[in-house]
């Protein structure tokens, strides 16, 4: 038989508990509201100028030019170079999990790995693998946190120590599923693939390019070449900015969704508690009033 | 009538119809009107106008990118405001701290992104003060 000391203490410690997790959940959720509407607020710029991007690229190739920057360039794949994109708290279900599971999976070649947050920091050096460099970003991610970050992978890119730069980030689907993804960044080699991509996720997205029916030919100043020279760079920053906004999102969509849980699961638990303790008590009572009667009786 | 649309990385800054704008670019201010050539150009800091029956407003913009297409005029930059939104002390403040800070930076060889970072802000920031000051 259970103390009923006892039991009184865990429904106390189970209700403390569930108090913790419901707070965290409320926090959550309007954490997330903001980090969605980021999100879909910097989707346009993305989708603009992914669209200037492959309209310079047109016009190069129609004039007969042919494309010289090193981002469209395909070179031999020797060594992988991943992005991760992770959180810096736990407590949000099998997030991170589920994107480090993936990780395992697809890269099996030589890799080096540059991470976001403090969970794909411990994960890599804890697999022992390649990594060169850890950031931490804030909560709120604005875009000039992420110019450091930017600048060193594109450096690796570019000198060579890196062949590819892929990004593996929780997409964000809805509120109850983030599926884990492997994005390729650069080289870049196919740009109407991604322009489709965010087209379908900007709303009105097919607005912001309507204006292509125009078919008069583009001038472009100062010269198709020098726009070329900056927007690739411009490009991935952006992306990579747009991918860790999704991040976030994806955080806490899926905190929210693990704190629920756990609310409910503390509520059951101390529904539970409640029955146990009652029977315990009409037990003892029961027990007080044979013993009375025993001894009335004798 | 031509659609004016400014995009910074955070929002849609501005959405609006309008007679005329002008753009400060590399080659010096553009104008551009309703029916003008399809057109990719480079912007750089400083402030757009846009010319209505009503006025002509100003709004300070960074660097960055505009695309001419069909009457619709985007504009890519990192950070737009309108003119009159801005606190002129509050900007000089702001600038002589983030001058300070690039100094400092400079000074002790700081990350060279660290500097790209402050440049664009006191970049921006002068844009902002030579906007608002021409128009008291």
């Amino acid at each position: 038989m259970p103390n009923l000391r006892d039991i009184r203490r865990r429904i106390k410690s189970v209700k403390n508990t569930r108090q913790i997790t419901r707070a965290m959940q409320l926090v959550s959720s309007s954490k997330m509201k903001r980090a969605q509407d980021a999100a879909i607020a910097g989707r346009p710029y993305a989708l603009l100028l992914a669209d200037l991007l492959d309209t310079v690229g047109e016009k190069l190739n129609l004039s007969g030019a042919i494309v010289e920057h090193q981002f469209f360039e395909k070179r031999e794949v020797k060594t992988r170079g991943i992005l991760i994109l992770s959180t810096d708290k736990g407590l949000c279900g099998p997030l991170n999990t589920n994107l480090f599971r993936k990780v395992v999976e697809e890269v099996k070649c030589d890799a080096k790995f540059i991470t976001v947050g403090r969970k794909a920091t411990q994960f890599i050096s804890r697999s022992q693998r390649d990594l060169i460099a850890d950031f931490t970003i804030s909560d709120k991610a604005s875009f000039s946190e992420i110019r450091p970050m930017l600048k060193l992978i594109i450096d690796a890119y570019i000198s060579g120590d890196i062949d590819t730069i892929e990004v593996a980030y929780p997409s964000f689907v809805n509120v109850l599923v983030q599926v884990p993804v492997i994005q390729s960044l650069l080289p870049i080699v196919d740009l109407r693939e991604v322009l489709d991509e965010l087209k379908k996720r900007v709303k009105g997205g097919d607005n912001v390019l309507k204006a292509r029916s125009d078919k008069r030919e583009m001038t472009f100043e100062p010269t198709p070449e020098e726009l070329l020279a900056q927007l690739p760079d411009l490009y991935v920053k952006i992306i990579v900015y747009q991918l860790l906004l999704e991040t976030r999102a994806a955080e806490y969509s899926a905190r929210m969704v693990a704190m629920k849980a756990a609310t409910d699961n503390a509520s059951t638990l101390v529904d539970d508690l409640t029955l146990d303790y009652n029977k315990a008590r009409q037990a003892a009572i029961t027990q007080e009033i044979l013993e009375i009667a025993a001894s009335a009786a004798a | 009538m031509l659609t004016l649309e400014i995009i910074t990385p955070d929002e849609k800054a501005l959405s609006t119809e309008a007679k005329e704008v002008i753009m400060p670019t590399e080659m010096g201010e553009v104008g551009i009107l309703a029916g003008h050539v399809p057109m990719v150009t480079k912007i750089i800091a400083g402030e757009l106008k846009v010319v209505n029956d009503s006025g002509t407003e100003f709004i300070a913009v960074d660097q960055g990118f505009a695309r001419v297409l069909g009457n619709t005029i985007s504009v890519l930059t990192e950070a737009a405001i309108d003119v009159k939104a801005i606190d002129l002390s509050e900007v000089e403040s702001a600038q002589v701290r983030a001058e300070e800070a690039l100094r400092l930076a400079e000074e002790e060889g700081a990350d060279p992104a660290e500097v790209e970072r402050l440049e664009t802000s006191v970049r921006y920031l002068i844009a902002k003060k030579l906007a608002k000051g021409r128009r008291r």
